[in-house]
């Protein structure tokens, strides 16, 4: 079987949950014996191209084209088009960030097929490749299958798998090839404006390692900047589940959950979060789930690593000074 | 109002939505209008000749994998725990 995994760059930089999904596809050509053909597409996107060569890739595709400077659906379908029916893989890959959400389905549908998007892992049942996805906010997983012939098409959800697993090239570098694309301007049908942010302090918090986030547990917003002080000893960003944005104590941009952000960090910090699974969709991703509650029966606790049952006002001090503690130390 | 024993099947429910729909209908003058005839529209017709290309084999509730291990003590003990997990057994900080 040939995988061939689409990566994605924004403004000049990975988006990381590219190398979730390479190492997804590493581990599914692992299980199927299958090589893992790694695309990078773009303009000047050389450098990003030689550095993809350094995993542990059959080959790297490199797509370069003036019109593919900028992102736009109808340029990637065009020119992604053409790679895969040359190509001709039987699985394509991509990290389900907003921008797949926005070109993979159309592209999916320009050939033909269907997509199986938004997986959080795979099975190998004696060759046969079952995706395991979820519905209903997380509330029920299904396992889901492709009928009919390949290319196969899907996305898996960030944090679903590590991308410091990824295995490095064995030898020395994958060969990079560089594949033409016929697209002209006629054919894009949306011109991208400049990218820009609501507001100048606006994090994108699926970038960041390190979360704290809280909930109504924290009560009051004058209890906020002690939440703050421990985000800022442990050298990470101060996120909260959906009632403390609706309440306007923190911006919108922190919110963490379904109707907010989905963002998969080293290490996630819950202080008086419940576990509602609005919020819990949003985080369930990141790799070690800490959980601070005084009510020992909350769900959050049911999907973390460490538990705490706790008085956050009582911890989050304490917590803060261990942690000043430790880097001094 | 809906009978206990109506509500007692699935089906006996449906019967009884129905004929609360029923009823409405009648309440609001739509009595006696003739029906409009609902057009059928094949797969094919609409241009979609594909066959299906997934099939969910299954649908459950996930089960939980994570096994939560719960610290206790003082605010400062278990800060103190936290920090030393979180820097030599999970490595994150």
């Amino acid at each position: 079987m040939k995988i061939l995994v689409i990566t994605e760059l924004r403004q000049g930089k990975w988006n990381n949950a590219s190398f979730e999904t390479l190492a997804a596809a590493q581990q599914i050509a692992k299980d199927t014996s299958s090589a893992v053909s790694a695309l990078v597409i773009g303009k000047d996107v050389a450098a990003f191209a030689e550095e993809l060569a350094g995993k542990n890739v059959a080959e790297v595709l490199r797509v370069e084209h003036n019109l593919l400077e900028a992102y736009t659906p109808d340029g990637y379908c065009v020119a992604l088009k053409q790679v895969v029916e040359n190509a001709k893989p039987n699985l394509v890959l991509f990290p389900h960030t907003y921008q797949v959400r926005d070109f993979a389905p159309k592209l999916s549908a320009m050939l033909g097929k269907g997509m199986i998007g938004d997986c959080i892992g795979y099975r190998n049942e004696g060759g046969k490749l079952v995706f395991v996805r979820q519905m209903f906010q997380g509330k029920t997983a299904a396992d889901v299958t492709f009928t009919g012939a390949a290319p196969w098409f899907a996305s898996f959800q960030s944090g679903a798998f590590r991308a410091d697993l990824l295995a490095a090239h064995p030898s020395e570098k994958a060969p990079v090839n560089s594949v033409t694309v016929s697209l002209s301007a006629e054919q894009i049908r949306t011109k991208p404006l400049d990218l820009f942010k609501e507001v100048k302090s606006a994090v994108d918090l699926t970038q960041a390692p390190l979360i704290v986030a809280i909930g109504r547990g924290i009560k009051a917003p004058e209890n906020i900047p002690q939440a703050e002080a421990l985000a800022k000893a442990l050298g990470g960003e101060i996120a909260a589940s959906r009632p403390i944005c609706d309440e306007g104590w923190l911006p919108m941009e922190r919110q963490i959950g379904s109707s907010g952000q989905t963002v998969a960090p080293k290490l996630y910090l819950a202080l008086g979060i419940s576990g509602a699974i609005q919020h819990v969709v949003g985080m369930k991703g990141a790799r070690t789930i800490v959980a601070i509650n005084k009510d020992a029966n909350a769900p959050i606790f049911e999907i973390a690593d460490y538990g705490i049952v706790g008085d956050i006002f009582e911890i989050m001090p304490a917590l803060t000074e261990a942690l000043e503690r430790a880097k001094s130390g | 109002m809906v009978s206990a024993s109506r509500m007692s099947t699935a089906g006996g429910a449906l019967d009884s939505i129905r004929h609360q729909q029923s009823t409405l209908r009648h309440s609001e003058g739509h009595h006696g209008r003739q029906e409009k005839e609902i057009a059928a529209a094949s797969r094919e017709s609409l241009g979609v000749s594909h066959e299906p290309t997934q099939k969910i084999e299954k649908i459950y509730v996930p089960t939980k994998t994570k096994k939560t291990e719960f610290l206790t003590g003082t605010p400062k003990e278990v800060a103190t725990k936290l920090v030393e997990k979180l820097k030599f057994e999970a490595r994150v900080i």
